[in-house]
């Protein structure tokens, strides 16, 4: 036993990892909930690349259609029941079927790997409002954390979108058209956006180059520069410290920054409680609200009603359906602009709650937007168009006649 | 003392050195990746790609072919693959008010946000209903044209929902008894 104690004293001490261990934490951040949800995601996304990993080892990827037979599906991942004997799925919906329903513990590994991405966005989600509450931009550093920050979230929904996209289940398969022509807009008023994307995939509808493709973002590229960036923002915080308490006398602030207590053993016991219980939670979410895999769809068979995308893009869906596509195609990339520069527009004023009261507000406004959508996208089921602002008059020359000449038959 | 000019200068150095290297790198990756298909990055002014799937009836592959007896039967559907591309075209007969029959071919894509579309009518084709935001299309079988709507003949236009362009179309030409697609616009 003792060489073990010596061994571990060793590489504590040749990596210089005491000084990682030892490295001051305050102790109001330790208590206060508002600075625990970054963990949360940063947790979630390491549960998310080992689950990712074993995935990706029984996944294969492909567009090829095979037929099976209707018995085979699991009542629950189809909207309405089908009336043939066969029904047609690709390759990729197969190999997930094969993993959830036919490989040992395959159905708690996808599962997992799914409730992790939720928490993932949930817990991103959080930590931005309380960031946003917090007004952690304001300190020296902050305002890069906070730039790291929202591309980090702007990452993990995209990625958590590729990822909902690879076992090409109906809605997968939707959202990956819709991916695939929706930044189009841009053609139209002279960024070759959607073109660009068209001649990079080599398609606007799926075929095996498409899924390889999004196989490969999701699986290496994304979670690639998620890494980076996460390792930068660790670094910045070790480094620049955490932002600074929520109240307002100065000399209260300054005695609990100077309060501090070192990562080992106070935050690591936080820590390693905290990855349990979100490892429990979790496997409590799994076995008690499994999610469906979803129906297959292949291309030319009809598109049941009903259809809704899953609640992390439930918002959005919401505005597109009442909005003019020329507006609603801009609200994520002005949410995401919006978020981006909140540090330049709010620089003045302390960091207490009791001085921040307008920035909270607008947080509050910020959150509410996505709230009513999803809510909304949930309960009812929305009128084509609701405001009167809706439609735009389509430019003229815009429209595409029927080409050639039309000649009759017979 | 540290020399500020000399670090300067190799700060320059080194970072045109790597500009000229990621360069270098890139530039043979996003041309062999591009080149060939830039024409799919400069659409026309109406957004659509043209993609020529044949030249003429004479040198279209078999496959890509949709007989007129099927069609008399109702739309069918063909994904057109074409170098890389998949193309999602629904063939069909429209029926004009002036009693001729018209065979058309239309790429199933929504022009709202690209959703597959589902066809409506029964043996002749009218129209398209999209099941994601809920856009309807409907021909325009109007020999005239369809002032009203301001749609040309056999033109797919939007009769409800958020979409706000028409459908593209598949230019076709009918030769043996059977309908070719000729030009593709996507
Ligand atoms: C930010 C991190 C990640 C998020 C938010 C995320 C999200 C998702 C989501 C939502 C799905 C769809 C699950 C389903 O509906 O079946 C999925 C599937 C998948 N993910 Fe991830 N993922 C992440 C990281 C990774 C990593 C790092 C890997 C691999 C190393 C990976 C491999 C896979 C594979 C192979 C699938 C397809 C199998 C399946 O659908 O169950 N993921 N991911
Ligand atoms: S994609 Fe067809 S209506 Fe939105």
């Amino acid at each position: 036993m003792r060489w073990l104690v010596r061994l571990w004293e060793l590489i504590l001490e040749r990596f210089h990892l005491k000084e990682f261990l030892e490295h001051p934490v305050p102790r109001y951040s330790n208590i206060n909930p508002l600075y625990w949800f970054g963990d949360v995601a940063a947790v979630s996304f390491f549960l998310l690349a080992l689950t990712g990993f074993f995935l990706a080892l029984l996944y294969t990827p492909g567009m090829a259609v095979k037929e099976v037979p209707t018995s085979a599906l699991m009542p629950w991942d189809v909207l309405h029941p089908k009336k043939t004997e066969t029904v047609q799925a690709t390759q990729s919906y197969l190999s997930v079927y094969t993993i959830t329903y036919l490989t040992p513990f395959g159905f708690i590994l996808r599962q997992f790997h799914l409730w992790a991405a939720y928490m993932m966005i949930m817990a991103a989600f959080v930590h931005f409002f309380a960031k946003f509450v917090l007004g952690s931009y304001k300190r020296k550093g902050g305002g890069a954390l906070w730039f790291l920050g929202v591309l980090l979230g702007f990452l993990t929904v995209n990625q958590a979108v590729l990822g909902y996209i690879l076992p090409l289940h109906l809605d997968g398969i939707l959202a990956l058209l819709i991916g695939l022509n929706l930044f189009r807009y841009f053609d139209y008023i002279g960024i070759p956006v959607g073109g660009l994307i068209i001649a990079l995939l080599g398609s606007n509808y799926p075929t095996d180059a498409v899924i390889k493709m999004i196989y490969v973002a999701h699986i290496l590229v994304v979670p690639a520069i998620i890494l980076i960036l996460l390792g930068l923002k660790i670094q910045g915080i070790l480094y620049g410290g955490v932002s600074p308490p929520p109240v307002r006398d100065q000399e209260l602030a300054k005695k609990m920054v100077d309060d501090k207590e070192p990562f080992y053993p106070h935050r690591f016991a936080l820590m390693t409680g905290q990855v349990f219980l979100q490892i429990s939670l979790l496997l409590l979410l799994v076995a008690f609200f499994p999610q469906p895999l979803l129906e297959p769809w292949a291309p030319g068979e009809i598109v049941p009603a009903g259809v809704r995308p899953p609640w992390p893009v439930m918002w959005y869906y919401t505005y597109v359906k009442m909005i003019d596509p020329f507006i609603s195609v801009g609200i994520p990339i002005i949410m995401v602009l919006f978020a981006l520069v909140v540090p330049l527009l709010d620089r003045r004023g302390g960091s207490s709650i009791s001085e921040r009261w307008l920035w909270i507000l607008i947080a509050i406004i910020y959150m509410a937007i996505i709230g009513y959508g999803s809510v909304l996208g949930f309960i009812i089921e929305i009128p084509k168009q609701i405001t009167p602002f809706t439609r735009i008059a389509v430019p003229p020359d815009s429209a595409v006649p029927y080409i050639g000449t039309p000649s009759p038959i017979g | 003392m540290i020399d500020e000019n000399r670090r300067n200068t190799i700060k320059i150095f080194l970072g045109a050195t790597a500009a000229l290297g990621a360069g270098m790198l890139a530039t043979p990756l996003v041309g062999s990746l591009v080149a060939e298909r830039a024409g799919y990055i400069q659409p026309q002014r109406t957004g659509a790609i043209p993609i020529e799937v044949c030249k003429s009836p004479d040198n279209c592959p078999e496959e890509y072919a949709v007989p007129l007896e099927e069609l008399k039967n109702g739309p069918v559907f063909k994904l057109l693959k074409v170098n890389t591309m998949a193309i999602p075209a629904v063939f069909g007969i429209v029926r004009a008010t002036d009693g001729k029959e018209y065979p058309v071919a239309y790429v199933s894509i929504c022009t709202h946000f690209g959703c597959p579309l589902n066809v409506s009518g029964g043996k002749y084709l009218t129209g398209f209903h999209c099941p994601c935001h809920g856009s309807s299309f409907i021909v325009c079988n109007n020999p005239d044209g369809c002032p009203d709507k301001k749609a040309a003949f056999l033109e797919m236009y939007v009769s409800s929902g958020p979409a706000v362009r028409s459908l593209r179309a598949v230019k076709v030409e009918v030769k043996n008894g059977k309908v070719y697609p000729l030009v593709a616009y996507v």
